[in-house]
């Protein structure tokens, strides 16, 4: 079977598959859920004010800018639902990799594959994302002061501001979103590697991350980038066109589409999890 | 027949009264004579002037102060430098684009009747020896009065390069404050003065020029090819390598400046304005932007179309508008008499996602708006530089709701509209403290209080209110009344109000007073509303129970009526105004009810609103209540106490209340408080909770798929 075919070949789902994706799905949920509680806190006196509620069409971009001026204070609670979030995705990570490993061969409950093993990787774990975040802040900060240099040189060469102001900007953030990526991608790899070590050793991890990136650069890079692109991608695209068709649409609608994308998203991520354990062998 | 032709000719005589009169250009007392050359390798020009004034005045002048603005880009101590809140950060970028960015203007020879003249640095603002922005030339005779003064100026000058609207760099130069000007002369009387004299004043950051209007002969050499643009027309006079030589004459402006650029195109073009003037429309723009040049065309002729109609037809028979190189925009957004500098023309504008605005528009209307305040109403700058910014804020403002409407004139971002007036309002601050009144100064001594607020914003949106609560036409008399009176002069604040007053607007007069002098901002809201049935009220047997057989009495005022309760606690200014409680009786009108409110047979509510306001004595608003049955009513409050309680008593709640519905103080900061909703409106709630929910989630994914 080619390294293509046995990607898609874990595309199929096997037993606790469904299970795990109905797992992520809830957590997704959960997060959302959280989100809107404190949404709706803060708009509470919001939409009391008819210079929202009463606006004719869409809100312009004066009255947005006002809007998330008043939701400011919110940002704090966003920001603590998306670590409690974060937190509980790293011991169902771990317990989805331990369910979907050994899953074939013998009966494992989600759950106390979630507890037994995430609290085992939850500290691994949370040094690789300082390690990924590390990595990631570095190399934006160097690309950051690469584009500086080019705007500087830009600026006395005479470029044309659809340069410097716009092509330039942009390429910094798409560069800058492309190496963050990545770093996600091996830190994703990190995880798994790390997920069944009774004694988790960060740099072997690291090291044996990286050849597998470099030897299998299509199933073990490219395959897991285009899957989490195209999942955020995907969502984006749906806040966008929620956002713009919400005075034409009903919530309802949008609700229905909202969630089946978090559903389509969390089987795309059990789909990567069992990906990445063939790739090692292990499923 | 004949009735309808006497009817015509009245009509026509009507709107002839009605049209601004054409202004003339008047003689001067001030004439220059200048010839200069660009170098654009060094930046460096070399010029001789020669100045004749005439002393108009009841005293003899020894001494004479000349401009040499230039040498506020000298150095890093200057007053201008050290009076910039940028100006560490502006010397470090331009150092980055050139190891000597700086900019000096320094005589050669200044001479009286060919004799040699001595000349001093003076400092008469701050006192700072390092500042050499403006000279004292003692002269070898005495100007007796009602005699002339002949100076032959030789100088060298080196522009910047682009800082604060003038320099240049390679191929590109907008000469502005380059040559020896003398400074203004304020006659006796004029403010405060017990004599005449000159208005000495050097250049600071915060504020711009003043001079008096003069006659101007100035020959221009740029290198062979390069294209001009200058107050007045710069005609060809052949070359002479490696120069091209141009001549402008121009009569009765107040200052001189010129840009030329290599790879500059040019666009002439004659545009009639509503009463049938010719006026010569020059574009000069970089090449590769010939697509632009229609759009900038466009708004350039609609500025000069609207404040020919609205204050007075553009005097002058030429009008340039120059968009720099982008590596020059520094240079641009900046007036000068028929001259002005756009925002850089560059491909960014047809770029998504910039295409959509319209803020390249707007800074265009914003520097024609200055042709006529500054430009022909030329106020001191020093001194009183909201009157020429905030007014040409207003206009510019104006000039696009006139040409895109108000909603969406700024153009769209993303797809979300960007109103005019929404967006100069939202530039209001919401600061609780004291801020400085619009009309005090001198405004070269503004400290600690953003200087776009103080000399733009309000004083901007303060006519903007004065034209919606007194209305357009008002309004207009006020303006065209002070522009006709006042062009080609030196007026100050006070004529604006004695010209509206002079219009038979004094109640307009007065608000202006109170806007331009208060230290705070006028912020109306609706603090709270509340509205409950009305039960039968508890107490002794007996007295309960003829008290609820009366309750219906509360609301008897009948269907179409409201009897409102109005607590009003009155307010102290020279002497106090006792408040009282009133019972006001006001017209229902009929619209769509609450689909969410069904009516109870027999219910009575009690509703209550709490208003809050500025206490301003000029600045009355409308309150609108708004019923769940449906029915509304308006009523007047005169805003000079500093709350008002409002209570009814009806078969159906009180829904919303609106303060100034019809947003007539576009001076209120905070607009999202003037008007409340008893109960939350879910759907908006609701629909917004779930989409930042999703939102936040989204986020927190895209850090989970990167951690």
């Amino acid at each position: 079977m080619t390294r293509g075919g046995e990607v898609l070949a874990t595309l199929r789902p096997v037993r606790g598959s469904l299970r795990v994706t109905l797992a992520r799905w809830l957590l997704s949920v959960a997060g959302w859920l959280a989100g809107v509680s404190y949404a709706s806190r803060t708009l509470a006196s919001v939409a009391r004010e008819p210079y929202f509620t009463a606006a004719p069409a869409a809100l312009d971009v004066v009255q947005l800018l006002e809007l998330a001026r008043r939701l400011r204070p919110a940002l704090l609670a966003f920001a603590a639902v998306a670590l409690g979030t974060w937190l509980l995705l790293q011991l169902l990570t771990a317990g989805a990799l331990i369910r979907l490993e050994r899953g074939r061969r013998e009966r494992v409950s989600l759950w106390r594959a979630c507890w037994d093993g995430g609290s085992r990787a939850l500290f691994p774990y949370l040094r690789v994302a300082l390690v990924a975040g590390a990595l990631g802040a570095s190399g934006s900060v160097l690309l950051a002061r690469l584009f500086e240099w080019l705007a500087q040189h830009g600026e006395v060469a005479g470029w044309t501001g659809k340069t410097l102001a716009r092509d330039l900007p942009l390429a910094r953030a798409v560069l800058s979103g492309v190496w963050i990526s990545v770093v996600g991608i091996f830190a994703f790899w990190l995880r798994v590697l790390l997920v069944r070590e009774r004694r988790p050793r960060l740099r072997i991890a690291a090291a044996q991350a990286l050849r597998l990136c470099v030897q299998r650069p299509s199933s073990a890079l490219a395959f897991h980038w285009a899957v989490a692109a195209a999942t955020l991608a995907a969502q984006g695209a749906v806040l966008l066109a929620w956002q713009a068709q919400a005075a034409a649409s009903p919530a309802p609608r949008w609700l229905a589409v909202w969630l089946a994308l978090l559903f389509v998203s969390a089987y795309a991520w059990q789909w990567r999890l069992r990906a990445a354990l063939r790739v090692l062998g292990r499923a | 027949m004949r009735v309808a032709s006497l009817l015509a000719a009245a009509l026509l005589c009507v709107a002839a009264a009605d049209a601004p009169a054409p202004l003339e250009l008047p003689r001067t007392s001030l004439a220059y004579r200048i010839e200069v050359a660009l170098d654009p390798g060094s930046r460096r020009l070399e010029g001789r002037e020669t100045l004749e004034w005439r002393n108009a005045s009841d005293v003899a002048v020894a001494s004479v102060p000349l401009h040499l603005y230039l040498n506020a880009f000298a150095h890093e101590a200057t007053t201008w430098m050290r009076s910039s809140d940028q100006a560490r950060g502006d010397v470090d970028a331009l150092l980055e684009l050139d190891p000597d960015p700086w900019g000096y203007s320094e005589p050669r020879s200044i001479r009286q009747d060919g004799l040699e003249l001595r000349w001093r640095p003076i400092a008469p603002d701050d006192g700072n020896p390092l500042d050499r922005t403006l000279i004292e030339v003692e002269l070898a005779r005495p100007v007796a009065p009602g005699g002339s003064l002949v100076l032959e100026v030789e100088w060298d000058a080196r522009l910047p390069v682009p800082i604060a609207r003038t320099g240049g760099l390679r191929d590109f130069f907008f000469v502005a404050q380059w040559f020896p000007k003398l400074a203004a002369f304020s006659p006796k009387g004029d403010r405060e003065r017990p004599q005449g004299g000159f208005n000495r004043h050097q250049f600071h950051a915060a504020t711009e020029f003043f001079a008096d209007f003069a006659s101007y002969d100035v020959r221009i050499g740029v290198p062979r090819g390069w294209r001009i643009a200058c107050t007045g027309r710069c005609a060809p006079e052949g070359g002479d390598a490696p120069f091209d030589w141009y001549r402008s004459r121009v009569d009765a402006v107040h200052d001189f400046a010129w840009a030329t650029g290599e790879r500059m195109l040019e666009d002439v073009s004659q545009h009639a304005l509503p009463g049938g003037q010719g006026v010569e429309l020059r574009l000069l723009t970089p090449a590769g932007t010939e697509d632009q040049i229609p759009r900038w065309r466009r708004v350039a002729e609609r500025s000069l179309d609207v404040l020919s109609e609205r204050l007075a037809p553009y005097p002058y028979s030429t009008l340039s508008v120059v968009l720099p190189p982008w590596s020059a925009s520094e240079t641009g957004g900046m007036e000068y008499p028929t001259l002005v500098g756009g925002e850089s023309g560059d491909p960014l504008h047809d770029a998504w996602p910039f295409a959509s605005l319209r803020y390249p528009e707007l800074t265009i209307a914003h520097e024609l708006a200055h042709q006529y305040f500054y430009g022909l109403v030329a106020s001191n700058e020093f001194e009183d530089a909201f009157l020429d910014e905030g007014f040409t804020q207003f206009w510019g403002n104006e000039i696009l709701i006139d040409a895109f409407g108000d909603g969406a004139g700024l153009g769209s971002w993303l797809g979300r509209p960007i109103g005019v007036s929404a967006a100069e309002r939202s530039s209001l601050p919401r600061v609780r403290g004291a801020l400085p009144p619009i009309w005090f100064g001198p405004s070269f001594l503004l400290r600690g209080f953003d200087e776009g607020t103080q000399f733009y914003t309000r004083p901007a949106l303060s006519l903007l209110t004065a034209q919606r609560l007194f209305g357009r036409a008002a309004l207009d008399r006020a303006l065209r009344g002070y522009v006709q009176r006042w062009a080609f002069r030196h007026p100050r604040f006070e004529d604006v109000l004695a010209s509206a007053e002079s219009a038979g607007e004094g109640a307009l007069a007065l608000f202006l007073r109170e806007a331009f002098t208060r230290e705070d901002l006028p912020d109306y809201a609706v603090q709270e509303l509340e509205s409950e049935r009305l039960e039968p009220p508890r107490g002794a047997r007996r007295a309960a129970a003829r008290a609820a057989r009366l309750l219906p009495a509360r609301a008897s005022a009948g269907e179409d009526v409201v009897e409102l309760e109005v607590l009003d606690p009155g307010f102290t200014r020279e002497r106090r105004v006792l408040g009282q409680v009133v019972r006001q009786t006001l017209d229902l009108e009929c619209a769509v009810p609450d689909p969410r409110w069904e009516p109870e047979q027999g219910a009575l509510w009690e509703s209550s609103a709490h208003l809050v306001g500025p206490a301003w004595q000029h600045l009355p608003v409308e309150i609108e209540l708004r019923f769940a049955d449906g029915a509304r009513a308006r009523k007047r409050w005169d805003g000079r106490s500093p709350y008002l309680v409002l209570r009814a008593v009806r078969a159906a709640p009180l829904r919303e209340v609106r303060i100034d519905p019809f947003e007539r103080v576009a001076l209120d900061p905070v607009p999202t408080n003037n008007a409340r909703l008893l109960d939350p409106d879910r759907a908006f709630a609701r629909n917004w909770s779930l989409w930042l929910g999703a939102g936040a989630q989204w986020l927190a994914e895209l850090a989970a798929q990167s951690l």
